[in-house]
């Protein structure tokens, strides 16, 4: 379980979920990769456990910037809603290849963008970043909170 | 953002019970000197008790005011001794016994002592307010002392004889206004000293914020909310501490003004630090956290109620987003 | 242009109190002319000669078109070399006018410079023609030293070079002084400017410090040798001699002198006189078997330009308030803001600065902040040390430079839990007078915050595309500038945030020009309220540029 002690937030997420994202992402090396994270929130809304992902049908990708779009994916989020226990969105994630998990000035915007959507689907989405070389991986979960990007540890 | 439930977290992060070692070692200390000076005047002195905010029940965690005001029979120094004799005594005294565990120095009206930090990096601080009987033998009826100025303090000189006060009568009269007027003086109270702690140095005295706290309550009809009741003070305290008439009669003596206690540009300052402080609350409430800030050390229970926050209805994503 | 002519002479012989005494005419492209002007207090009419040029009454070259000249008046304040009053007067497109308000100061001239023979209060430098010495002209600074001369001391001066460069269209050398030795060549007294001016190569020149003012009628400077005749003692003229024989093999090359005078009684004077060796103005002549040194009295004296540097005279036209001025001052980042405002320090009077930073100045730097070109890759503080030596001689680092740098890093970063280091830190920080951090480093600043720190210190940085300027002077900075910068209280947007091309760490956006905007009025606001003893306050600079540009200043 990755926890952000500060704010008392955690989550948790399948090995073999996260190992099958690292695997998507790298299908499309050098160039980035990405997708939906979907999950939900224990009874007292302090837990979130990720569930599954939904990769995108339109996306641009390059070696520096990955580009996803909603288009298909629609029915997908509203059948993961009605199921019993509803899942959802919760946030996004995507690759750097032979790069950090830091997020750039454009992942910091995009949380930006998601948070001020009008109808504000979400108050604190997810940023899973994959930084991967050939031997090394490292993953990173980001949460939105109080206007910061938190870490979880 | 909901001003008044900031304000009160602000207000819970401050407790003095949240601190409680450190209050514990406060007072530990506190009765250690007393115990020292007795021991040392003998029946010269009456017993030293604790003035600061703790006994005024207005208390914050991130400094605690420990005045030990020390009550000296008018003859202990002699029958024609003066104040500054009394004064320097007890600051050779206290020097002579602490030199080597804390830094003992002179201010305004009291002998400042700063322990060196413990070995959990705590910090006690300890001011001896040393006070002398009107008459011999007088204090036990009127309770009245006189205290040395050593140096320059708002409008009394350095040197200056004495101001005469009623010690016990100072913290009777806040005392019972704050625990009788919790929610909303005290509280008022506490938050001014948390403003007044995060500006560092200020040259407003605490006592000087307690008073200006009830003069307000006591001229204006203060209703509503914790933020709508700390406006109308802070309001009051811009509008009329540069006033020319305006004064703050000590309980303890109403001839002393502790209006006196401030020079002229620092009021002018008091009341400008007043004024920014409404426009910017004004524009934006998030800078209320500037002013008034949680004590960070104990955020962390209140971070027990943090949650990732829901919305009725499917959450949709940005039809299209960028990453880097 | 006849009926040019008319119409002056019309138009001034209408003013009161003027005569016309010689109608104007067109000569040689000039109108001249000649006329008398009484003013109450004069027992008679004063005459000029009048030249007005074809540009009047517009100014050429930046001086009057009109000039009114009398020879008789040379000894009066406020006469040109050529005999003209000096006046200033208004600016006026048309003729009629502009004749009205030239006549009005010649009499404003006469009033206070001749009848009331008032005297400036600031005192006015002798006149000292500008001559070329060998085809080219000769500049040397001064600044003020901590020696007392005394009348007719004498010996050697060391002298730096610092510009070969041009005054209009001659070549023209500057030097500087750099100490002054007695004569048996004994190092008296050096002069206060910078290291890397001090460090350059010296040549020898020649001092005597006369006391007096060398002039006739404390206006005009002495034109001829023999006027210093009963002034230069014997031995001087001996020491002269010596010299030149010293520099024998340098025959042809230049040698300056240096003639001290008191202008007040604490001030003196410098003024630079070009010697050639091999011809000085001195001639051996047989005195009761003795050679005698003598003055060549009709030789013409070389005058160089000099110029008073002194602090007082260089930061004359204006600085900021002593209390920033006099202090000692450590900048913490000189990037874009930091490097911005050590230069406006270092231009307003400062000279005591330290910098810690231990950035690599690179091309894409240079666009908005205080670095040149060509010194290319470069330490910032050693590269920003380097550009401060050029605008100020009196601008001295304590420290700086990389080293020290990675010293106060190491140190300042590492555990601050151990308390004697930590009261080592305070105790070096506290040191200097002000501190400025301009990192944006939330660590750094974090750190700083839980520090004991006496001096002033201030944090500055900018928002994106320079929207705000954000100054945190008071205790709570760290709680005052992440409320500001954590999105909710500024509104701003971090949406393109300049990503340099392979680059993780984005950079704000914003050109010299925003971030120099914001940098100024702040520090003006700072000046402001040090100038005044008053407590600073942190304070945001807010922008609007939806109708032309404004700026706010929110004091908290």
């Amino acid at each position: 379980m990755l926890k952000v002690e500060e704010i008392g937030l955690s989550l948790e997420i399948e090995d073999m979920l996260l190992n099958s994202l690292l695997v998507e992402g790298k299908k499309h090396y050098p160039n980035e990769f990405g997708g939906f994270l979907i999950g939900n929130y224990s009874n007292n809304n302090k837990h979130l456990k990720l569930t599954d992902s939904i990769l995108p049908t339109k996306y641009k990708s390059s070696r520096r910037n990955f580009e996803r779009t909603t288009e298909g994916i629609e029915e997908q989020l509203k059948k993961m809603y009605y199921e019993k226990p509803s899942k959802f969105y919760v946030g996004e994630w995507h690759t750097h290849p032979n790069n950090s998990t830091i997020p750039s000035s454009t992942d910091i915007s995009a949380i930006y963008t998601i948070v001020n959507m009008r109808d504000s689907c979400i108050k604190n989405p997810i940023l899973l970043i994959i930084g991967y070389t050939k031997s090394q991986v490292d993953f990173g979960f980001y949460v939105y909170f109080n206007n910061k990007l938190y870490r979880y540890e | 953002m909901n001003k008044s439930k900031h304000l009160e977290e602000v207000i819970k992060t401050h407790q003095i019970t949240k601190e409680k070692a450190l209050l514990d070692k406060h007072i530990q200390k506190k009765n250690e000197v007393k115990d020292a000076l007795e021991e040392k005047y003998g029946t010269d002195i009456y017993p030293p008790f604790n003035s600061g905010s703790y006994a005024k029940n207005t208390a914050i965690n991130t400094k605690f005011d420990f005045d030990l005001v020390s009550p000296f029979k008018r003859n202990a120094f002699s029958s024609s001794g003066t104040l500054e004799q009394m004064y320097n005594d007890v600051y050779d005294f206290l020097y002579d016994k602490y030199k080597n565990e804390a830094e003992v120095k002179k201010q305004k009206v009291s002998i400042g002592m700063e322990f060196y930090a413990d070995s959990d990096g705590d910090v006690i601080k300890i001011d001896v307010v040393p006070g002398r009987e009107l008459n011999q033998d007088q204090y036990s009826d009127d309770e009245n002392l006189n205290l040395y100025v050593y140096y320059k303090y708002g409008n009394f000189d350095a040197g200056s004889e004495r101001i005469k006060t009623n010690v016990k009568t100072q913290i009777n009269n806040i005392k019972d206004r704050a625990t009788n007027e919790k929610d909303s003086i005290r509280k008022i109270i506490r938050l001014l000293k948390v403003w007044k702690n995060n500006k560092g140095n200020y040259p407003t005295k605490s006592f000087f914020l307690e008073l200006i706290t009830i003069k307000a309550f006591d001229n204006n009809e203060i209703t509503g909310n914790l933020w709508e009741k700390l406006k109308v003070v802070l309001e009051f305290i811009r509008d009329n501490v540069t006033k020319e008439n305006f004064t703050l009669k000590d309980p303890g003596n109403s001839s002393n003004d502790l209006a006196d206690t401030l020079t002229t540009y620092e009021k002018q300052q008091l009341s400008s630090d007043m004024e920014n402080m409404l426009n910017r609350i004004g524009e934006n409430d998030e800078n209320l956290k500037t002013y008034f800030p949680e004590n960070q050390k104990f955020k962390e229970e209140v971070s027990n109620k943090n949650e990732y926050g829901t919305n009725s209805g499917i959450p949709i994503p940005p039809p299209k987003l960028n990453f880097g | 242009m006849k009926g040019r002519t008319t119409e002056i002479n019309t138009i001034i012989g209408n003013i009161p109190d003027v005569t016309i005494i010689e109608p104007f005419e067109l000569k040689d492209g000039l109108t001249k002319g000649c006329i008398s002007v009484f003013v109450e207090g004069l027992t008679e009419a004063i005459q000029f000669f009048v030249e007005i040029s074809e540009q009047y009454p517009f100014k050429w070259h930046d001086s009057e078109t009109i000039k009114f000249f009398n020879s008789e008046l040379l000894d009066y304040k406020h006469i040109m070399e050529d005999g003209s009053a000096c006046i200033h007067t208004a600016h006026s497109p048309v003729l009629s006018k502009k004749l009205n308000y030239d006549i009005e100061s010649v009499k404003a001239w006469i009033k206070k410079y001749y009848i009331n023979r008032e005297l400036d209060t600031h005192y006015e430098h002798l006149i000292v023609p500008r001559r070329k010495f060998k085809d080219a002209c000769f500049a040397y600074f001064f600044n003020e030293v901590d020696y007392q001369f005394s009348k007719n001391q004498y010996g050697y001066l060391d002298y730096s070079t610092i510009n070969m460069g041009h005054f209009h269209k001659d070549r023209c050398t500057s030097s500087i002084i750099q100490s002054f030795r007695n004569k048996d060549n004994k190092e008296l007294v050096e002069a206060k400017w910078n290291f890397q001016i001090k460090s350059l190569e010296k040549h020898i020149g020649v001092y005597i410090f006369i006391e007096n003012t060398p002039s006739k009628n404390n206006r005009w400077i002495f034109e001829k040798w023999g006027d210093f005749a009963d002034i230069l003692p014997p031995d001087f003229l001996k020491f002269l001699h010596f010299v030149e024989g010293q520099f024998r093999k340098n025959e042809g090359a230049h040698l300056p002198l240096m003639i001290g005078y008191k202008i007040t009684e604490s001030e003196i004077h410098w003024q630079a006189v070009m010697l050639e060796i091999g011809n000085f103005p001195i001639y051996g002549e047989k005195v009761n078997q003795q050679w005698v040194s003598q003055l060549d009295k009709e030789r013409i004296i070389d005058w160089a330009m000099t110029r008073d540097c002194s602090y007082k005279y260089f930061f004359g036209r204006g600085k900021l308030c002593d209390r920033i001025t006099e202090s000692k001052i450590l900048m913490i980042g000189v990037g874009a803001i930091g490097s911005i405002v050590a230069k406006t320090f270092v231009r307003t009077g400062c000279t005591k600065l330290d910098f810690i930073d231990f950035d690599v100045k690179e091309p894409e730097n240079i666009c908005r902040s205080e670095y040149s070109f060509t010194t290319g890759l470069n330490n910032k503080t050693d590269d920003l040390i380097f550009e401060l030596f050029r605008i100020s001689p009196f601008f001295e680092p304590i420290k700086g430079g990389y080293e020290f740098s990675e010293t106060f890093n190491y140190f300042i970063k590492s555990n601050l839990s151990d308390n004697q280091l930590k009261s080592e830190i305070e105790k070096y920080l506290n040191s200097y007078d002000i501190i400025i951090d301009c990192t944006a480093d939330n660590d750094l600043l974090y750190i700083l915050s839980r520090l004991n720190i006496t001096s002033s210190l201030i944090n500055l940085s900018i928002s994106n595309h320079a929207k705000h300027l954000i100054c945190a002077t008071e205790q709570n900075r760290y709680e005052f500038i992440t409320t500001q910068f954590n999105g909710s209280v500024l509104e701003f947007d971090t949406e393109d945030l300049h990503n340099p091309t392979g680059c993780w760490s984005p950079t704000f956006k914003a050109s010299y020009n925003d971030i120099n905007t914001l940098v100024q009025f702040s520090i003006k606001h700072i000046n402001l309220k040090m100038g005044e003893k008053k407590q600073l306050r942190n304070f945001v600079i807010e922008t609007e540029d939806q109708n032309g540009f404004n700026i706010k200043l929110k004091e908290f």
